[in-house]
């Protein structure tokens, strides 16, 4: 069984989802993991699918491409080799960062870039522009992997030196799982 | 009757921490009447100072009147006014979405206790505890937040309502 990585994205509107679950499900395709989501007018969807035996991806080709006219989607598909689709083994304890303050250029970069220096995995991001008649604000919450305390102690201390360089406020915090 | 204009993220008055009150005075009697009558105005449920520019530690609390208080039960005490309150205890786990009167745009899963006592100076400068529960609980967390220069974006629980796979789970 050979897995595939889909993914869609358009201006949003219904009919998105069932279309190209449609052809996966003609084709006998099994849909793995997938996250969804609109942002802004937009719906993106990213997915792994697994195809039967002797599945060719060009195949689905022609109808991803009506579907990309009929939609107006803009699509892609990649294979993966066996274990890209299988779920990563966590490299550490995940923590939630939040910064926000007034948007200003480099956000994103600077902090990514700090995490990225640490060698420091990024597993999910949300960043969200405020406008109001007086200022612009910018928000942005990650979820990293942390392998130690040590390491949750140094990233703390660089992102609170980098967030006040730019006006910005910090805070971390490790994620708190409950199991029933 | 002061109605004060709301002070919007990202006004840089939300992220500083707030100066405690050492004197009580008239000018803390103008202060929590302004809050008070900005509080009625909004419609909200709590207000603090710095949401109307005022980076010093006073916050009014009322969730009588709201209707999330009859699903979410907990304690009520009116309209409450506490100047350089403190959590000194705290119990219980909720995860409410939150939104705030100077974050008009965003909601998000936070995580919040489900009790806490709170010490603090009443509007005459007697120590007072109160414990809250519930609905009124975490009105009362948020406000103390926004006193240390927090918003509802520094309890964010989880980054989505996403499932996870169960190996991602901390053991
Ligand atoms: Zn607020």
């Amino acid at each position: 069984m050979k897995h595939y990585l889909l993914f869609a994205a358009g201006k949003d509107r219904p009919g998105i989802v069932a279309a190209i679950s449609r052809i996966l499900y003609r084709h006998g395709c099994n849909m793995a993991d997938s996250t969804m989501t609109r942002i802004a007018s937009e719906f993106a969807m990213l997915l792994i699918f697994q195809a039967p035996a002797g599945w060719r991806a060009e195949r689905i080709g022609q109808e991803l491409q009506r579907c990309e006219k009929r939609l107006g989607l803009f699509t892609g598909i990649k294979p993966l080799a066996s274990s890209e689709s299988r779920a990563l083994k966590p490299k550490g304890r995940a923590h939630i960062i939040s910064v926000y303050g007034a948007d200003r250029p480099g956000i994103v970069y600077r902090v990514s870039r700090c995490l990225a220096s640490k060698r420091i995995n990024i597993t999910h991001v949300s960043t969200h522009r405020t406008e109001t008649s007086r200022a612009a604000g910018y928000v942005m919450l990650l979820e990293v992997e942390l392998p130690s305390l040590r390491m949750a102690a140094g990233l703390n201390k660089s992102l609170g030196r980098l967030a006040s360089g730019m006006g910005l406020h910090v805070s971390m915090r490790p994620v708190e799982t409950a199991k029933l | 009757m002061a109605v004060r204009h709301i002070r919007l993220f990202p006004d840089f008055v939300l992220q500083t921490p707030c100066r405690p009150i050492v004197r009580i005075g008239p000018k803390t009697s103008d202060l929590l009447r302004d809050l008070k009558h900005t509080l009625q105005a909004s419609h909200g449920v709590g207000l603090a100072a710095p949401q109307i520019g005022i980076s010093l530690q006073a916050a009014v609390i009322n969730v009588a009147k709201d209707p999330r208080k009859r699903f979410l039960g907990g304690s009520n005490h009116g309209l409450a006014v506490v100047i350089n309150p403190q959590i000194v205890e705290a119990r219980g786990l909720e995860r409410p979405r939150e939104g705030c009167l100077s974050v008009p745009d965003l909601l998000a899963n936070v995580r919040r206790y489900a009790w806490v006592r709170v010490r603090a100076l009443n509007a005459e400068g007697r120590q007072w505890i109160l414990e809250v529960e519930g609905f009124e609980a975490l009105a009362f967390q948020h406000e103390i937040d926004h006193l240390q220069g927090r918003l509802f974006l520094d309890r964010v629980a989880n980054l989505s309502t996403d499932l996870y796979r169960r190996q991602d789970l901390q053991r």
